[in-house]
């Protein structure tokens, strides 16, 4: 436990030192700019409002990733299925007239459903006819971009935007705000997130979906229905790129409407904090508020300090690189610490 | 000392990250001996060997050879300095002929890079006159035997002028008539002038060839002494050490009703299309009974295993458990009623990378209610709980419940596993090669395990390639030759020597 939470603190330190080398290159003051970045992601109770909100949304696209990758069927639909989630939020938002209390539910119901058949159907394909489900959830990826973009500039647009967009939802449909700052999104998240590692922990399902990740072949000996595990994964993770599909629309902090293409940068930050995290849930939390700190401090940081927001896509990026890398060539460097210790003790007995 | 061809001095090993192969081992082998090397597995007789070939560097240490110091570091140094190596897995491509299996990595080319397979021939062939060797040098490799294969490796390194021939427990793969005819190879060879280290676990082959024997044990040297005087129960005391029982005690039995019965199975090969595995195969276990299922490796004792757990489709007949035909049922209704060791506990057997509590979960997890918790969860209590009794009643040796799987021996890996089957409860275990590449206590406690089970009136059937191991075990024998079950025989009324004319298809006892 020490060991890991030492290789992951490693890992950062690492980050932050090389990007404050970087700042230094280009002539900017560094403490500065991570300074600017810490005040516009923690220094105020919006500023912590805005960052938690980012971190619940982003969060439920790294259960995803996680849920994929721990199980062993691949879905790299995160794009879409994020997509599938926003759609069928603003349409259930903008034309089912609901009370506020029944309407949220509906929407994250509808869209985690909505996500789950996603994903379901290229496990489906993959079942009936042996597709690829690599190669079928990526390609639904741009199925769905222009399905959603052709709903928007047609029957979903709203006439009085210049630009193609859906109408804004409901007013009772937006999560409403605690304490003035704390979107609902946050506490909902968290439940996903106890719900999750119960999940992986104590359920029968679970258990089966780590061990098929782990050795496939032993878990088929085992017993376990390796078949329904693989379609059960998929709908599992597809349901939660619905729900942050549906974040993104009905979060206090968001626009509340449909807007083309909206929610590929979560996709992506989705899954590299999956891989960074090691399929853990607790790391899963740890790394998505750290990177959505970064990313809601980076607009400030640019405007104080005038380092371009793309830096903070480069540090994100060398965080990955640099806590993954340390995490898997830690073990062997202690192993071969040990292991010249152990011939020392040779030498010595040879010098007596 | 000058008539020392290898010398080894002082050679330590260490894996990371503190697992000491070798503790300061020296060896000295004399030119033209047979020279046995024996040990419990983990008692780092191969990867002694694999640091004189150059395979492992060793931490400290010096070589010596003829005199001279060497440092050996890949195999190809190895080779040019006279010393080869017979891994127990050839290095052979099936698709290739003999004659360019055996140049492989040596061919003899022209100015232009364009192979001189004549030359090679005209080489071989005082080789393969020498020696008495009949092999047809242009039959493709995956056409011969594992006899032959075995052959054309030891032809390989003949053939890169190789003096000093290290065998990597070379009999584990043949039947018995093929192990005899290896012997007289290696003797041949040692006429020839060349020198034989010769790694093996049975110790009736090591008594009966070689000329001298050195004995280690947990990375140390026990002792080397000429074959003289020498007897088995004195072999395996110095390789555990204690006095270890080769036989196993196993009171009389009355079986009990029928418990699985294989009715005219016949299995698809899923390769070779045409082709069956199982062809009509018919035989019974009943409770109390230990079913031994002999053959050379692929002859379709794998085939069956997997038919009868449902990863195989059967074709075919009908398998039937406790009276009901289970030949459709998924591999999971299969389980809840059979315990089942798989062949290869690292592969199929468990996941290397988890701990021992989620090893031992499996199956459990859907079979049995001990696992089950509140709320119809799976208790983590509970799967401690069931990890910490199997490590004290099967004897593991770890540090606890959450240990990796890799981090254990080979021996406590498969008690783990063989634990966690027993524990079951089913009223069949089938056991397909539960102690191959096990050192001698763990072979002797998970034989008394599966008797202990047989006694309790659980019907088992064991699949080995070690004919020792089922004349010890078994109540009945059962022999498989292309397909075919083609004899039955109790151990007390037959011999090594005939289950293995019937292994090697010379004769068969089919009625059809």
């Amino acid at each position: 436990m020490t060991k890991k939470a030492t290789t992951i603190a490693l890992g950062i330190l690492t980050a932050i030192g090389m990007g404050m080398l970087l700042l230094v290159w280009q002539g900017y003051d560094p403490l500065d700019s991570y300074a600017a970045v810490f005040r516009y992601s923690m220094g105020s109770s919006f500023a912590i409002g805005v960052t938690l909100e980012r971190t619940a949304i982003v969060a439920m696209v790294a259960l995803a990733a996680t849920t994929t990758f721990s199980s062993g069927a691949s879905n790299l639909g995160m794009f879409g299925q994020i997509l599938t989630g926003e759609i069928i939020a603003t349409a259930i938002g903008v034309y089912l007239p609901l009370p506020g209390w029944l309407l949220i539910p509906a929407m994250l119901i509808g869209s985690a459903l909505g996500g789950a058949c996603m994903a379901l159907i290229a496990g489906l394909l993959r079942k009936y006819f042996n597709m690829n489900e690599f190669i079928t959830t990526l390609m639904f990826n741009f199925i769905l971009d222009y399905f959603t973009e052709y709903l928007v500039n047609t029957s979903m647009r709203d006439p009085l935007m210049s630009w193609p967009m859906s109408k804004v939802i409901a007013p009772q449909g937006v999560m409403p705000r605690f304490f003035g700052f704390l979107d609902g999104s946050v506490f909902f998240a968290l439940a996903i997130l106890v719900i999750s590692y119960i999940l992986w922990k104590n359920t029968r399902f679970g258990y089966e979906m780590r061990m098929n990740g782990k050795n496939p072949i032993f878990a088929n000996y085992g017993g376990c229905d390796a078949q329904g595990n693989f379609l059960k994964a998929m709908a599992l993770s597809g349901a939660y790129n619905g729900l942050a599909g549906c974040l993104l629309i009905i979060g206090s902090g968001q626009q509340n409407r449909f807007v083309p293409g909206m929610g590929e940068n979560y996709a992506n930050e989705g899954l590299m904090i999956a891989i960074v995290a090691n399929n853990n849930v607790i790391g899963v939390v740890l790394y998505s508020f750290l990177f959505s700190m970064l990313n809601a401090g980076a607009t400030g940081m640019q405007l104080e300090t005038s380092v371009p927001l793309e830096f903070i896509t480069m540090l994100i990026g060398l965080t990955v690189m640099s806590v993954v890398s340390i995490r898997e060539y830690s073990t062997t460097f202690i192993n071969n610490a040990k292991a010249m210790a152990e011939n020392r003790k040779f030498k010595k007995r040879e010098v007596k | 000392m000058e008539n020392n061809v290898v010398e080894m001095r002082d050679i330590v090993k260490i894996f990371p990250p503190d697992n000491v192969a070798l503790k300061r081992v020296s060896l000295s082998i004399k030119k033209g001996e047979i020279h046995s090397i024996i040990g419990e597995n983990g008692a780092g007789k191969s990867t002694l060997m694999k640091v004189l070939y150059g395979l492992e560097k060793a931490n400290q240490g010096e070589i010596f050879l003829g005199g001279v110091h060497k440092q050996i570091s890949t195999p190809k140094e190895a080779v040019d300095c006279g010393i080869g190596m017979v891994h127990q897995e050839f290095m052979l491509v099936g698709v290739y002929t003999v004659l360019e299996n055996i140049v492989l990595g040596d061919e003899p080319c022209n100015a232009l890079g364009m192979l001189k397979l004549d030359a090679a021939r005209d080489k071989l062939k005082n080789i393969l006159e020498q020696f008495h060797f009949d092999f047809p040098l242009d039959e493709q490799v995956q056409n011969l035997s594992v006899a032959a294969q075995q052959k054309i490796e030891i032809v390989k390194l003949l053939y890169r002028n190789v003096d000093i021939l290290i065998l990597d427990e070379p009999t584990a793969v043949l039947a018995p008539q093929e192990a005899d005819e290896l012997f007289k190879l290696l003797e041949q060879l040692k006429q020839a002038g060349k020198t034989i280290l010769f790694i093996s676990h049975k110790l009736d082959e090591v008594l009966r060839i070689s000329d001298t024997i050195t004995v280690m044990r947990r990375g140390e040297r026990v002792w080397t002494k000429p074959n003289q005087g020498l007897d088995k129960i004195a072999l395996s005391n110095a390789m555990v050490g204690r006095d270890v029982m080769l036989t196993v005690e196993k009171p009389e039995t009355v079986p009990g009703d029928t418990v699985l019965e294989f009715d005219g199975v016949s299995v698809k090969s899923p390769l070779v299309p045409g082709k069956l595995d199982n062809d009509r195969v018919s035989f019974s276990v009943r409770a109390g009974e230990i079913l031994g299922v002999a053959g050379v490796e692929g002859n379709g004792q794998y085939e069956m295993v997997q038919a009868l757990i449902g990863a195989l489709p059967i074709c075919a007949g009908n398998i039937r458990l406790m009276g009901r035909d289970i030949s459709k049922d998924a591999i999971r209704e299969r389980r809840r009623q059979i315990s089942y060791i798989s062949q290869d506990r690292k592969r199929s057997g468990s996941s290397q990378t988890d701990t021992l509590t989620d090893n031992v979960t499996m199956t459990h997890h859907y079979v049995s209610g001990r696992l089950k918790g509140k709320l119809g969860l799976l208790s983590v209590r509970k799967m401690r709980k069931l990890c910490d009794e199997i490590i004290e009643n099967y004897q593991v040796k770890c540090k606890n419940s959450s240990t990796r799987m890799m981090e254990l021996s080979g021996g406590n890996q498969q008690k783990v596993i063989i634990g966690r089957e027993i524990e079951l409860g089913c009223r069949l275990l089938v056991a397909d090669q539960p102690v191959r590449g096990l050192d001698v206590g763990s072979i002797e406690y998970i034989h008394k395990k599966i008797v202990e089970e047989r006694n309790k009136g659980v019907a088992v059937l064991l699949v080995s390639a070690d004919l020792d191991e089922l004349f010890s075990l078994s109540d009945r024998i059962v022999v498989f030759h292309n397909g075919r079950l083609v004899a039955q025989r109790r151990p007390d009324e037959t011999t090594r020597e005939e289950i293995g004319e019937f292994m090697l298809g010379a004769r068969s006892e089919l009625n059809d």
